[in-house]
Order: C-alpha cells, then sequence, then structure tokens
C-alpha cells in the first residue's frame, strides 16, 4: 500500500513574498503527491498483479519456498506438532491471493456470476434415492442450497473434494446463515473444521510430481480441510479424521488438540534453509482438469474404455488451458458463444466459432485462426444450419445412438475414489440429448437472442427427492430431513433401489410354491420352471413391499408436515400414497417439479468425418434420424418403476409434421440436381440460340 | 468496429466477387450495416462472431425490396396511364394452343408463390423458414422444369421476330421484358443449384444466397412487367 504523507504548513502572520512562493511550491508539491497516490492506487487496483514482483520468465519460476500455516508462522520440519501449511500464506506472499481465490471455479456462491448454465453439484443420498441438482447460480431447473436448508459447511463437506477449495466453503461464505428447513436444524462444523482452504497446487502441481488429487479427497472426506493440501502435496503425513469427532467438540478444550488430525512432515522434503522445492507449473496439465472434469461413457467402466478417442483438439496437442484459460483473477473461459468475462478481457477468439471462423479485425489476440485453428469450409452445407445449430450439435459429444447412452462424471459420480463401477450408477446422466440451448438465467451476460436457441448437444438428469405438494405446487424437502422422516419406513441402510426391491422368500412360501422337497434345494440347483415361478412370486412380493414401505413413508411426511400431501419424485414421475399404497402422477401434473435438468456438453469434439452429417443429408432429414427421434430413457429410481421414454424431438419441441413434409423433399435428392442441372442447361442453351437469333435479327434489321 | 463477417477473406481489403454484380454490398459493407451499431453498443469486448444473424439479416434487402415493389407498382399505375393514353391499334396475334397456355400460366403461378413465400417471409419476419420455406422449396422444384417449356415454347423464334419487326407490331416492353425474365430465371435457378453441390464453402454459399435473392427479385419484377405487357397486347392496348 503506497504510503501518503500530509505535508502541512504552519499558518503565519505577515507572510512574505518569498515565503508565500515557497508555500505555494509545498501546495504544489502536496498536489502532486496526492495525485501520483491516487494515480498508484488506481493502478495498483487495474492491475493486481502489479503489487507482487514477478519473474516473467517463460522458463517458470522455480519454486523453493518456505512453508508457512493458517497464523503466517514459518513450518519447520523438526517442528513438534507442527501445523499443516496454508497455501493461502505460503503462495499468497507472492502471488495475489484474494484476486485468485475470487475466480470461477470459486465463486459459485456468488450471487451476480450466473453464466450459461452447466453441470449442477448433485446431491446424492443413496439411502432416499434423492439425487438433487443444486447451485447457487441462477441456472433453471437447479434448486439452492440455501433454500433447502443445505448449509454452506455441508456443500463444503459434500464436493470439497472435487473443488479447488474455497466456494461454498471459503471464510466469507461460511460467515453466511442459512435459515433453517422446515425447523430442521442445519449441519454446521465450522467450528471444527475450519474453512474449506484453496489448494492452488490441485491444479498447479507437475504431474508425477507426487502431488494427489486422490488423497486431496480423502482428506475433504474425513472432514480434514485444513489437512488436505499438506497431505496431498505429500509433504507430510496426516493422521487422524475430523469425521470422528462429535458435533459439540470444542477445538479450544483442554486435550482438544490431541484428538485433531496430527501432521508429521517428510524431513528430506526441506532443505537447510528450510524451504520445500514445489514442483508446479504455470498452466495446468489436462490431468488436473480431468481430475475434476472427466465425462466418460458407461462403457468406460466396463472393459471398453480402450476404443473411445480423446477430443480431436487434444491429439493434436492442446491443453484444456489452451482454450480454457485465464489470467490472474483466474475468470477461467468457458468458451461459450457469446460470453463475457467480468474482466472485460475479449475471449471471442477462445470459442469454437471464434477461434475457426473469427474475424481479424481485432487486436492479435482477438484474431482467428489461433494456434493454427483450420478454417471450416463446409461445402454445400446451407448456412441456415449455422442459424439453427451450434458447432457442437455436429461435432462435439457422443455420436447420436437410438438410445442416448449413460455417462460417468467425476464429480456427480465420485469418479477417483477406488470401488468397482458397473456404469449404471446413479444418478443417471445421459448424453447427447440434442436440443435447443439452456436459455441464459438472470446472467450478466446476457447473449444475442439468436444464440439461445440453438440446437446444442445436452447432458440431461432426471431429479429424484423428496417432497411435499401445498396448494399444487411441489416443494423438495432438506435430503437430511427426507431421510430423519422416512429411514425406519423404508428400512433402507445404503442402496434406496437395490435394498427396496430386495425380498426373499421364506420356507413356507417356497414350500408352497416348490414342494417341500425342492423349497430346500439351493437356487442354482431348481429347474428353469422352478426359477421362474420363484421369480415371480418375488416380482408379487416385491411390488407389495415397495407399495407398503413407500405408503407408510409417505405418510411418516405428512404426519410431520400437517396440512401437505408428500410426493417421491423420480424418473420424470411423482409418487403419492393412496389406499392400496402409492399411486403415479405424471409429470404433466407436477408442473415442473419433475422435469429433467439438462446442461450443454462441448466436448470431445470428434473428428469432421465424424461429424453430424458428414455422410450426407439424409443422416439428419429423414424420417427415422436419430437427431430428431433418438430416444431418451428416464432414470427412474423405484425397484420395478416402468419410465416412458422420450424422443429427442419432444424435447425439441420441433414440428414432426412439417418435419416430415420437409424430409420429403430430401427423397430421390440427387436425382433431382442431375435432372434439374439438365434441364438448366437446356433451358440456358435454349436461350441462348434465341437470343443470338434475336441479336442477328435486330442487326440485319438495322442493316 | 470489432467484427468482420463470417469466413473473411485472409486479406480483408480484397474486392469480394459479390462486388460484380452492381447492387451487392460487399462483406464489409454488410457487416457495418448488420452489427455496426448493435455490436459497438456491447463495446465490442468479449463477444464471438454471431454467425447466425449474419447469414439471415436482411436489413439492406429488405430495404431494396420494398423500394422496388413500391417502383414497380407506380411504373405500373403510370404505365396504365401511358399506355391508355397513346393506345394504338390493335394487332391479332397467333393463339396459343391450351396446353402451352397452361405452361405460361402455371410458370407465372409459380413464380408468384416463390415471391410470396420469400419476400413475403423477408417483409413479415426477416427469415424465410417454416411451411413458407418448404413451400418455396418445393415451387422451385417446378420452376427450373416450367423453365425449358417456357423457354422453348415463348421466347421470340427468329421467324416472329423477323415478322414481327418487319410490321412493327412487336412492343419494346414486351420483348425485353421476356428476355429479362428469362436471364433472371436461369441466375435464380443457376445459383439454387450451385449452392446444393459441394462446390462451394459457407462464404461462397452467403454470396450466391445474396446474389440468388437479387435475381429472384429482378426474376418478380420482370415477370410482373412482362404480364403487363401480355395484358396491354391482349387487350389491344398496344
Amino acid at each position: 500500500m503506497p504510503i501518503m504523507v500530509r505535508l502541512s504548513f504552519p499558518p503565519s502572520q505577515g507572510i512574505d513574498v518569498v515565503q508565500k512562493a515557497r508555500r505555494l511550491t509545498i501546495i504544489g508539491l502536496e498536489r502532486a503527491l496526492l495525485l501520483g497516490v491516487v494515480l498508484t492506487s488506481l493502478l495498483s487496483s487495474a492491475y493486481g498483479q502489479s503489487r507482487y514482483a514477478t519473474s516473467d520468465n517463460l522458463s517458470g519460476y522455480v519454486h523453493w519456498i518456505e512453508l508457512y500455516d493458517a497464523a503466517n508462522n514459518r513450518i519447520a520440519a523438526d517442528m513438534e506438532n507442527p501445523p499443516p501449511y496454508s497455501p493461502a500464506t505460503t503462495c499468497g506472499r507472492c502471488h495475489d491471493f484474494n484476486t485468485i481465490s475470487h475466480g470461477w471455479h470459486f465463486n459459485s456462491v456468488d450471487d451476480t456470476l450466473h453464466g450459461r448454465p452447466g453441470q449442477p453439484w448433485i446431491w446424492s443420498d443413496p439411502r432416499t434415492g434423492t439425487h438433487l441438482p443444486l447451485s447457487y447460480r441462477d441456472w433453471d431447473g437447479t434448486l439452492d442450497p440455501d433454500q433447502l436448508g443445505i448449509s454452506r459447511w455441508q456443500m463444503a463437506a459434500k464436493f470439497g473434494g472435487f473443488l479447488p477449495g474455497g466456494g461454498p466453503g471459503s471464510t466469507e461464505s461460511l460467515q453466511q446463515e442459512v435459515a433453517p428447513f422446515n425447523g430442521s436444524e442445519t449441519i454446521d462444523r465450522t467450528h471444527i473444521t475450519g474453512a474449506l482452504p484453496v489448494d492452488c497446487m490441485l491444479c498447479h502441481h507437475r504431474p508425477g510430481s507426487g502431488y494427489s488429487p486422490f488423497v486431496w479427497t480423502e482428506q475433504i472426506e474425513d472432514q480434514n480441510f485444513a489437512f488436505a493440501p499438506t497431505a496431498a502435496l505429500g509433504v507430510g503425513t496426516v493422521s487422524g479424521s475430523t469425521k470422528r469427532l462429535k458435533d459439540d467438540f470444542d477445538p479450544a478444550a483442554e486435550g482438544a488438540a490431541k484428538q485433531l488430525p496430527q501432521v508429521q512432515y517428510e524431513g528430506e522434503r526441506f532443505r537447510k534453509d528450510g524451504k520445500v522445492f514445489f514442483d508446479l507449473i504455470r498452466t495446468p496439465e489436462n490431468s488436473s482438469c480431468y481430475y475434476c472434469h472427466s465425462n466418460i461413457s458407461s462403457n468406460s467402466v466396463t472393459g471398453e474404455r480402450w476404443l473411445h478417442d480423446d477430443d480431436v483438439h487434444l491429439r493434436a496437442g492442446f491443453r484444456c488451458a489452451d482454450c480454457h484459460r485465464n489470467g490472474l483473477e483466474h475468470h477461467t473461459v468457458r468458451g461459450f458463444e457469446g460470453e463475457q468475462l467480468p474482466a472485460e478481457a475479449s475471449v471471442a477468439s477462445l470459442s469454437c466459432q471464434g477461434c475457426h471462423v473469427g474475424d481479424h479485425s481485432g487486436q492479435p489476440l482477438e484474431m482467428t485462426g489461433r494456434m493454427g485453428a483450420p478454417r471450416p469450409q463446409h461445402k454445400g452445407l446451407p448456412p441456415v444450419h449455422f442459424e439453427k445449430m451450434t458447432c457442437t450439435a455436429c461435432h462435439s459429444g457422443p455420436a447420436v445412438s437410438p438410445i442416448a447412452g449413460r455417462e460417468l462424471n467425476s464429480i456427480a459420480h465420485r469418479l477417483g475414489t477406488h470401488v468397482k463401477r458397473t456404469g449404471n450408477e446413479l444418478p443417471g446422466i445421459v448424453a447427447p440429448v440434442i436440443m435447443p440451448a439452456a436459455e441464459f438465467s438472470g446472467s450478466s451476460d446476457e447473449p444475442p437472442v439468436t444464440h439461445q436457441a440453438r440446437y446444442t448437444p445436452h447432458r440431461l438428469m432426471w431429479p429424484s427427492y423428496w417432497g411435499t405438494i401445498k396448494d399444487g405446487t411441489v416443494t423438495a424437502m432438506n435430503p437430511d430431513q427426507a431421510y430423519e422422516l422416512v429411514r425406519k419406513d423404508l428400512k433402507v441402510r445404503r442402496e434406496f433401489t437395490e435394498e427396496l426391491g430386495e425380498v426373499k422368500l421364506s420356507l413356507s412360501e417356497r414350500t408352497q410354491l416348490l414342494g417341500e422337497d425342492r423349497a430346500r434345494a439351493k437356487p442354482e440347483d431348481w429347474t428353469a420352471e422352478e426359477q421362474k415361478k420363484i421369480a415371480d412370486a418375488e416380482e408379487v412380493a416385491r411390488t407389495s413391499q415397495v407399495a407398503e414401505r413407500m405408503g407408510l413413508a409417505l405418510a411418516a411426511i405428512e404426519e410431520a408436515m400437517p396440512g401437505t400431501q408428500s410426493i417421491y419424485i423420480s424418473g420424470g414421475q411423482g409418487f403419492v400414497r393412496d389406499q392400496e399404497g402409492i399411486k403415479t402422477i405424471d409429470a404433466e401434473e407436477l408442473k415442473n417439479a419433475a422435469d429433467p435438468y439438462a446442461w450443454p456438453l462441448a466436448h470431445n469434439v470428434r473428428p469432421a468425418r465424424q461429424s453430424l452429417g458428414a455422410t450426407g443429408c439424409t443422416e439428419c432429414h429423414s424420417d427415422q434420424s436419430l437427431f430428431f427421434n433418438a430416444e431418451i430413457a428416464p432414470v427412474g429410481l423405484l425397484p420395478n418403476q416402468q419410465t416412458t421414454s422420450i424422443k429427442s424431438h419432444v424435447l425439441q419441441q420441433a414440428d414432426m409434421e412439417r418435419l416430415g413434409r420437409w424430409n420429403q423433399m430430401f427423397q430421390g435428392r440427387s436425382m433431382f440436381k442431375v435432372f434439374g442441372l439438365l434441364a438448366l442447361a437446356v433451358a440456358g442453351l435454349i436461350s441462348l440460340v434465341m437470343f443470338s437469333n434475336h441479336i442477328g435479327s435486330l442487326a440485319s434489321r438495322h442493316r | 468496429m470489432p467484427y468482420e463477417l463470417l469466413n473473411q477473406p485472409e486479406r480483408p481489403e480484397k474486392m469480394s466477387y459479390s462486388t460484380l454484380f452492381l447492387l451487392l454490398p460487399t462483406e464489409r459493407q454488410l457487416d457495418d450495416l448488420i452489427h455496426g451499431s448493435r455490436w459497438a453498443a456491447d463495446g465490442g469486448v468479449s463477444r464471438s462472431l454471431p454467425l447466425a444473424e449474419l447469414l439471415v439479416s436482411p436489413v439492406l434487402f429488405s430495404d431494396v425490396l420494398k423500394f422496388s415493389l413500391v417502383a414497380v407498382l407506380v411504373l405500373l399505375i403510370l404505365g396504365a396511364f401511358f399506355t391508355l393514353a397513346t393506345n394504338r391499334r390493335h394487332v391479332e396475334t397467333r393463339r396459343r394452343s391450351w396446353a402451352s397456355l397452361l405452361v405460361f400460366v402455371g410458370f407465372f403461378g409459380v413464380v408468384a408463390i416463390l415471391g410470396a413465400t420469400s419476400f413475403g417471409s423477408i417483409l413479415q419476419s426477416e427469415v424465410m423458414s417454416g411451411y413458407a420455406l418448404l413451400a418455396h422449396v418445393t415451387a422451385a422444384g417446378a420452376f427450373t422444369f416450367l423453365l425449358v417449356a417456357v423457354s422453348a415454347m415463348f421466347l421470340p423464334r427468329y421467324s416472329q421476330l423477323e415478322e414481327a419487326f418487319r410490321f412493327e407490331h412487336r412492343w419494346w416492353l414486351a420483348r425485353w421484358s421476356a428476355w429479362l425474365l428469362m436471364l433472371s430465371s436461369l441466375i435464380v435457378a443457376g445459383t439454387m443449384f450451385l449452392s446444393m453441390l459441394p462446390v462451394l464453402d459457407t462464404n461462397g454459399l452467403r454470396q450466391v444466397l445474396e446474389v440468388h435473392r437479387y435475381a429472384g427479385l429482378a426474376t418478380v419484377i420482370s415477370a410482373v412487367l412482362t404480364a403487363a405487357a401480355i395484358v396491354c397486347t391482349r387487350f389491344g392496348w398496344r
């Protein structure tokens, strides 16, 4: 901060001319100094980095640095009970940590930055079959965690393993009070865990350096927020888990420190002068991005991963950060058309269109063709397609298939934790679903109207949750509150669908079906006919069990919330209590409560020859084209839930009658071109001959 | 000006081939017209190219269209007064067969459909879409094949010309509007087929689209003039 000096001049009587002149000089000096101070302050705020020294060498700075704890005390390897290192104080000595920690990856709780709808935080509670799309940003179809009574701390604990810190877990966010939901207590253990620190190394570590994002996630799951950067960096080992401590644990109490996680630094990582080597890079590598941004098709986890290709840009040697770049303020470019950054930096050339078909009129960094981007020819493709579709509609994501496939992604499915996966893990996310782009909602970067409704490939999920209906409006319940109310009747301990539908016939029931001798036989020894009898009986029992338990669970909610009707929503349908257990309510009656939430996808970009329409017009302009007729199957969570698949044209709200007529135009199109060109040639020839005659006639007349 | 049109040529100052056609604006001119004020208001920062708008914004063309339609209307009215005032003797011309009349009427009907679906849409909503576009494309096919028939049946042949010039019965408007109709029709159909072939890139297709609609306008105007000339001739006013 520049030092402001106030120059004063003593008042005096009878000042002579020399004194007057001196005083004027000093006043001028004072004003100049004040102006300098103001200018310096303005420049400092405009160029935040100017406060910090930089190396500016393209080779990058070698980070042998000292570690500091959260209280800004230097850490030595041989300290007794050493604290974990704090990125805020360690990195913040040379970098503008405050500016950085409000960038796109950290500002999800910021009420002013919404942007194009994106992937929500999906709150999954497998015990109650809950998968709620949440976002603090104003994205239609998502729910605000604050309004659901989910505390900022809960969000940090749930999703912090796939966040580079901050966000809902930042100190300022945690100070935000979240109103209790329907009288239920909000869960907040901030007094034990502290804030979720921003860990610069999660993105800026060099792959292979020993930094482990997996360890980061494990530490966050253990609620060891403050210890996660140290453990993930590998500079020390952390033992203990904050998660085991009770909610009323007082870290300041006598002897409490011993119950908190302990750090043991690796002595050999410290140089004699106490400095530690941070093997970091300025531009994050793809693997760092992938940790939180992996999207894989479900069959990738069942052995077919080797069949899938990378994004063409990555194959060409790009890094994610080449397009999704940012300045010091870390407002990472998302890359969609019409994007505006708060910093007002030009990002026009960092979208598909801006880079491949942009202009040459702006500054060099705004020009098209950056990094060798080729200009697409699209020969013979009517330009109206660019009016109706985004680049990604044809070029991005999985190729359209008869049934939109299931996808898994890092955050929703916690890819990175070591478990055996089947590919059908919940929440059920399907892709690609090509439909008009989700509208910008309350965004500060409102795009032109023409950008809003173009066909864009999406990922899509159906929410599932417990809620109440009052005056015809469905309100989602706080997931923890729902669990408390329904757990006794559901009798589910871990996995909703599996356990709710789990039935086992008693010996007497099996005896009744198979006879006394066969009832005691092992299931694998049963004949096919016997197995069918058992399966049929189990099916009946399952249906009855689901209806009974769900009915009781719904009744429990209604008892706790008088004056409301309880409902469970799943797979685009609602289930309410009736005399026989439960009955289904279709989506139309639920207004938007059961509607899927969709967000645009842009990767992987496929090669041009694998783009949609590469084989010709009829790939889309035919009655059975997958563009309009791909099936999208809602993922229902109730055992045996019969969901209704919908065709993509329903979501597109396309006029299929008109499309059908339009498609007829493409029947025999090749022949039409041939005969049409022939007809045109004949007409042209006749005209030419006639016109020659005409001119000849005129000439002869004048002669 | 922060933006230029999609697929701007590598050398921005190079004359695009649309400038060969007298009334067509250059890409830069179009860009200025379409985006000048609106995008300048954004401060010209952080926006990617509005690809969709470039292709369909008929700001200039719709103005030309309105002016042309008014001008033709005025000309027809003035022409009617002039024709009636300078009424000439009626000359019997050779009657056509019903089949050739059907072709001729069909051709004019198709031109009317094409004009209504295209210019009607542009005047109404500035874009062609929906059933109007569908009808336009359907009629375009018929237009191409009728063009052959019209060229073979109705263009003045040498013998007729000789006769016509000898007796000076052929009105200049009838002759030259027919030739203009044929020329513009060939261009309008030619640009349509050219755009259906995998020959031109997006930029080329846009240029061809410009040519197509101006040629279409010329076709409609010349068809109106031809029809007027025919009416005048038939009723013996010329």
